[in-house]
Order: structure tokens, then sequence, then C-alpha cells
């Protein structure tokens, strides 16, 4: 009846289906649960209030945009280190980007064979060694399906930097797996 | 084709970003190349234990509640700062309004119900929002000397604060809020883990009134008039012990 009460039936009907979304991406970038709700809240809490300003058609990315931010502003109070870790020498370190050099042999080569074995834990200690501008690529890339483009809109930076920012976190995630796995093996 | 041009580019077709030239282009090269294969198996490989095995979490329902119950219907509707241009926030602003009052009047003149289930939903509201946003008291008190003058010195008017502690009804201690377009006193107890809001104010009647309860998203309230104040209590609470409480609170009001 009231125009309020329409916008906030407007607001819960656009926002309620992404709101598992906002959470995981929250979730994997505080670490937390409780900071991840605090975080989630408070970008649900601003959403409303510039939910007058949406005009969109991807309620989806807006969420996602207003929780990442939220996020970094969390981690910029809290974790610091965590943001800061990459962004300087981002294209000094394309190197690191490259993929170990081609080399000629079987099919199905042993880090192939290793990567399709990795288990559940294995994965998510790896995600969580990532820094939160390669982790929240990767978790809206590879849990929320989200194309390039609407990365790039997320997280506000254009195509090329999610491109190099994937690649340097699929390399880096290669990495922490075969150390992790030689680890087990180890032990065996 | 560089071993960096070709990382990149495998990723791309990977995540089925590449156009359709270059991906014909790089299926060329892959049929080439064993080495190109195996970096794209191994991509695949990543990408696919990454997808099925790393942990989504999803949001509690109890997030999911508190996310869309405190969005109020009730918060008082601030004029607009420095939201360019001015003048065409103020109109919208205006005829808004207009239509509000419009509305609410009809809603006078027809039914009063919908007056009474638009304050339900904000006293409602008022009572998640005390919750969640880290605000529950302006003043933490269980004293009751302590609590009704500060109030009565916010408000113009004196809400009755009692203290409870004996029936289980400890008082936490209060706060200013905002109901039905007029400032109102929270009273604050707590009964067990339950926190309970009594929102209070001057009433629109002279009438004294019997104990209403109702439910509404899932919180219980009991509302009466009582000595010309109206008193809502909200709260997870059970409707037998809010009402005990309303009661106490009515004896109370009617005794003075």
């Amino acid at each position: 009846m009231l125009d309020s009460d329409i916008k906030r039936a407007r607001f819960e009907s656009s926002v309620s289906p992404h709101v598992d979304a906002a959470y995981n991406l929250a979730r994997w970038l505080t670490r937390n649960e409780h900071d991840a709700q605090d975080v989630v809240q408070e970008a649900m809490l601003r959403a409303f209030k510039f939910f007058d300003g949406f005009r969109g058609a991807d309620a989806r990315s807006w969420v996602l945009k207003i929780v990442r931010n939220t996020c970094f502003t969390w981690l910029q109070a809290n974790r610091p280190s965590e943001i800061a870790a990459m962004a300087p020498n981002e294209l000094n370190e394309l190197e690191d980007v490259l993929p170990p050099p081609f080399c000629s042999g079987l099919a199905d080569d042993p880090e192939t064979l290793a990567l399709r074995r990795t288990t559940a834990v294995q994965i998510d200690n790896a995600l969580s060694a990532l820094s939160a501008p390669l982790l929240e690529v990767v978790v809206l890339r590879e849990m929320e399906g989200l194309s390039y483009k609407e990365i790039a809109a997320v997280i506000d930076a254009p195509i090329g930097t999610v491109m190099s920012r994937l690649a340097r976190a699929r390399a880096d995630l290669r990495r922490i797996l075969a150390r992790s796995q030689n680890v087990g093996g180890a032990r065996k | 084709m560089t071993p960096e041009t070709s990382g990149v580019l495998l990723q791309a077709y990977l995540d089925g970003e590449l156009d359709a030239a270059s991906t014909m282009d790089l299926e060329a090269r892959l049929k080439a190349s064993t080495a190109l294969r195996q970096e794209l198996a191994r991509l695949a490989a990543l990408q696919n234990s990454v997808q099925t095995r790393a942990t989504r979490f999803n949001a509690s329902a109890g997030l999911r509640q508190n996310l869309f119950a405190p969005f109020p219907a009730a918060q008082p509707k601030a004029i607009p700062v420095g939201v360019p241009p001015w003048w065409r926030t103020l109109a919208v602003g205006t005829s808004i309004a207009a239509l509000a009052i419009l509305v609410l009047s009809l809603g006078f003149i027809f039914t009063g119900r919908d007056k009474g289930s638009a304050l339900l939903e904000e006293v409602v509201s008022a009572h998640v929002r005390s919750l969640l946003a880290d605000h529950l008291t302006d003043l933490t008190s269980a004293e009751r000397h302590s609590v009704k003058p500060w109030l009565s010195n916010k408000l113009d008017f004196a809400p009755p604060v009692l203290e409870l502690a004996n029936e289980g009804f400890s008082l936490v201690g209060g706060r200013l809020d905002y109901v039905g377009g007029k400032p109102a006193a929270a009273i604050v107890y707590r009964y067990r883990q339950h926190i309970i809001n009594v929102f209070i104010q001057p009433s629109a009647t002279s009438h004294d009134s019997s104990i209403g309860a109702s439910t509404h998203r899932g919180y219980n309230t009991a509302k009466f008039e009582s000595d010309g104040m109206s008193y809502w209590a909200v709260s997870d609470l059970n409707p037998d012990d809010l009402r005990k409480l309303a009661k106490l609170l009515q004896r109370s009001a009617t005794m003075n």
C-alpha cells in the first residue's frame, strides 16, 4: 500500500535469488561465518538504500558488486594486507602467470591426473591461500558462473584485468595443489 | 603464438569466452600440438575440481530472514539531501507524500484495520531493526529510576517503566524510536533469552482496550490502550508469556 512497502517487495524479489551468491562471496573473502553475515547484512542495507537508483536487468551483478565492495571495505579495515598483496606489481608478475614449460609426453601427464584426484579439502585449502583479488575472480567464475564481462562489472576493472587475475589465480592454485599433493604423497 | 598469449587464450577457450575466429584458430593449434593439448587438459582438470569440489556456502535461513525483515516501512522519510537535481527530488518526494497521505486517509475513512496492520508492520520492523543494528538501547540500565527520566526528557510524555525482574522480565534499557509517524518510547525487557520491545506512545483514543494479540512475520505482538497510552509489546517470545507481560504492564498502568 505505501510506497515503502512496494519498494521493499520489489527489493526482496530482485535480491533474494542472489542471497546465496552474495553470502558465498562474503564467506570466502572474510573467511568466517560471523563476519560474512555482518558484511552481507551491511551490504543489503546499502543495496536497499541505493535500490531506487537500480534500473538494471542484472540484479545478480549489482548485488554482488555491492557485497564485494562491502567486503573490501571490511578487509581494508580488518586485514589490509590481503588486498594490498598483489596490486602494485600486477603487471610485472605476468611471468608467474605463464604455464609451466610445455613438455611433450603422454596425454595424461602426472599433473593432470593429480588435479583430477584432488579432494574437497585440498581445493578449499588452496582457495583459502589466495589473496582476495585473486580469490574473488575464482569464486565469481567457478562457483557463480559469471562471464568475464559480468566479473569485470562486479570488480569494476577491465576485462583484461579479469583475465590476467584468473590466469594468475589458476597458476597459483596449481602450484599450491602440487605442493599439498607432494606433501601428501611423501607421507604415503 | 607466445606461451603467454597461449595461456590466456587457453583459459578463455576453457571458459567459453573466445570468439569464433580465435576458437577456430586455437583449435587448429591444439590439433597440431600435444603440449598445448596437455596444458588444456590440466586447466580443465583444475577447473573441474574447483567447480565440483570447492565448498559453496549457502546463506542460513536465519540470515535470509533477517535480511528481508528489517527493511523498514517504519523508517521516517528523511528529506533527501544533496541529491541533484534537488528540485526534482523535492517534487517527487512531495507527490509521493501527497499520494501516501491520500492513500492513508482513504485507509482511515474506509477501514480502521489497515492503519492497525500498518502499525503492526511498523512495530515489528522497529523490533527487528533494534536487534539487527546493534542498537537495542540508547540507555542501558536495569534501573527504572534512570530509564524513565531519561526517556521523559527526550519525549513529550512520560512512559511507564517497570521493574518486573521478580516475574522474570528483566529491564534492559530504553530507546527512542519512531512509530506511526510519531516518536515512541521503546522499553526493552529480557525474558530468558528473548528480547522484548515495548513501544509506548500517547494514544489517539482515550478509551482503554483489552489486550489484542497477533503474529506478524513470525513475531508475536500484544497491544492495548491504557490510561491514554498505546502499548505494543513485540518479541519472538511465546504468546502466553508475552501476554503475561502485557497484563503486568496493563495492571500497573490502571493502578497509577
